[in-house]
């Protein structure tokens, strides 16, 4: 059995908590410094990944591609006005090997529209490898693993 | 409005919609709203005397490979049958109705329905019915109970390229007849590498379908709302373009071909390679959208390939399938694909937008406007010819019109107005 490490755990619930705040507070410029420089970020469908597919809705395989986004969404992109409620619980840590741990978390995502209405825009999983870098932690891979395939509308800010 | 049974006045025959006097350059907006016109579709186009996309045959190498998928309204299970061939039938038990197939595909036997176990071979043939002959001595369907006379409705299956389309009716045209000799060859080419499928994707876009079919094709709306490519000093290889409709102009297959300008920009993306630098297109070819009327789109750039399956379910929402494909003989498309597929799918960098413009231009003509119509006069004003070679123009959208209005049975528009108006 797998002992998880409790100051690693309440780290990564921070992080967790600091990455929900930053895309719910649009502070989307700050979002590529939860990863590493060569940190890749995915999101897939679960019937792509129970599958064996590829079917990636974004594919970003550096901190850089990430900044792209960012960039893009400022000053080229056209999308849904919409605020982001992330909610993540059931965060855990469920393997550790060469410096890497491997985590978990559900995560939900109410979407807000112009007119106040609210949504749930996505649900799904959060599969993470994170290393420590000076004590903090910071993703090596955030895959967001999608309960809610069909996406409604358009998906422009990360999950 | 449903029959044609000939005891119905002109203005049922015509669905109740007389179309605008200046011609196709007036789309009225209730084709996007009055659910009449849904039903109406579904009759006339997805089950009608046309061919609609099913999927490719490399999603089924072996026998009892199936996928399912739904034309117009109609559930479906593609299959391949022992003998190598392609079967398609409707996904309703001959039974009750209900749902036979749950999963989205897989690999079987035959099929059987969960509600009283009837079973059907890979022919969508009935072969097991429970106390079909009673149960001790009591009961069941009686000698007068035929199994042959309970089937999976079947649909027409063909082929192109490896492209497979089905059609509810008795005698479909040949399908390369279908699909005009521009987009056969544009398929057979294409098709001539081996293919792998990359993963499926499926988007729910609030808007009339027609929306985003029309979209498609709309070359003047490419530099104008997709500001990624100005944004990033990518290059748009806009010089030598061209649009061939077929099928009363409801077909399009609009190219790209590569820009030969010696145009050099620094790419500013940190990672050029979501723009296409090189495609792995035939004939210098460096994108080429491919529709075929009435569900099915394929968008062609670089290594970045797809084909999306239209869904109408109501006037104001449908959903699209897509399946994602690459070549499979080159290991560097892969990597390619799925860089540049970050521009396309519902959080693509250039097809977000589509998505977007379509929801709200939707709201916005479900709030009072639907007398209103869409103006699509640009480059003729009111003609829909059968190939366009640039990209300054609403033409090719007033084409599909044109054919989409004479499949839907509607009157054309009054050429004796047209005349005064002009």
């Amino acid at each position: 059995m797998f002992e998880v490490d409790r100051d690693a755990l309440f780290a990564i619930e921070q992080l967790n908590k600091a990455y929900a705040r930053c895309l719910d507070d649009d502070r989307l410029e700050d979002w590529p410094d939860f990863f590493l420089e060569d940190g890749r970020y995915l999101i897939q469908s679960r019937e792509n990944r129970d599958a064996g597919l590829y079917g990636y809705i974004l594919y970003f395989e550096n901190k850089g591609m990430m900044r792209d986004r960012v960039k893009s969404l400022r000053v080229a992109n056209y999308y849904n006005l919409h605020i982001d409620r992330h909610l993540i619980t059931n965060v855990d840590i469920v393997g550790a090997a060469d410096g890497v741990l491997d985590a978990l978390a559900n995560y939900a995502v109410i979407q807000t529209d112009a007119e106040g209405r609210s949504e749930l825009f996505s649900a799904g999983e959060y599969h993470d490898r994170i290393v420590f870098v000076d004590g903090v932690p910071r993703f090596k891979e955030r895959l967001v693993l999608l309960d809610t395939a069909n996406v409604v509308g358009l998906l422009a800010v990360p999950l | 409005m449903h029959g044609a049974d000939g005891h119905h006045d002109t203005r049922d025959n015509s669905g109740g919609l007389v179309w605008p006097a200046e011609g196709f350059g007036r789309v009225p907006f209730e084709l996007f709203t009055d659910p009449a016109i849904h039903v109406r579709e579904d009759e006339r186009l997805f089950r009608g005397p046309h061919w609609s996309y099913l999927g490719l045959e490399v999603e089924l190498p072996n026998p009892g490979d199936y996928t399912t998928g739904y034309v117009g309204a109609t559930p479906y299970i593609l299959v391949r049958a022992e003998d190598g061939g392609l079967r398609a039938m409707v996904n309703r038990c001959a039974h009750r109705g209900a749902e036979v197939v749950r999963e989205p595909r897989g690999n079987a036997r035959g099929f059987t329905c969960i509600y009283h176990n009837w079973s059907y071979d890979r022919e969508g043939r009935l072969t097991g019915v429970p106390w079909e002959a009673g149960r001790d001595g009591v009961g069941g369907y009686g000698p007068g109970f035929d199994k042959a006379q309970h089937r999976l409705q079947p649909l027409k299956v063909a082929a192109h390229a490896g492209v497979v389309f089905g059609s509810f009716a008795d005698e479909p045209p040949p399908l390369a007849d279908y699909l005009g000799p521009a987009i056969a060859e544009r398929l057979a080419a294409v098709f001539a590498r081996p293919v792998m499928v990359t993963g499926y994707q499926r988007h729910t876009i609030r808007a009339n379908w027609k929306l985003l079919y029309e979209n498609s094709r709309d070359l003047y709306h490419a530099p104008q709302l997709h500001k990624f490519f100005g944004a990033f000093g990518i290059v748009q290889p806009q010089q030598d373009a061209r649009a061939e409709m077929w099928h009363e102009g409801t077909h399009c297959l609009a190219t790209i071909w590569q820009d030969k300008s010696g145009r050099k920009k620094r790419i500013k993306l940190e990672e050029p390679g979501v723009a296409t630098e090189r495609s792995s297109l035939p004939d210098d070819i460096a994108i080429s959208i491919i529709g075929i009327f009435p569900n099915c789109l394929f968008t062609l750039v670089g290594s970045a390939f797809s084909v999306r399956q239209f869904r109408p379910k109501a006037p104001d929402r449908f959903e699209v399938l897509y399946t994602y494909f690459t070549y499979a003989d080159d290991p560097a498309c892969l990597r390619e694909h799925l860089l540049q597929n970050n521009q396309f799918g519902p959080a693509g960098y250039v097809a977000m937008e589509d998505a977007e413009v379509v929801e709200k231009l939707q709201a916005r003509i479900a709030l009072g406007a639907d007398k209103g119509a869409s103006l699509l006069a640009m480059d003729g004003g009111d003609t829909t010819p059968d190939r366009i070679d640039h990209m300054v123009t609403e033409a090719n959208l007033r084409s599909m019109w044109r054919g989409y209005a004479r499949f839907m049975g509607f009157a054309p528009p009054d050429p004796r107005a047209d005349l005064a108006a002009g």
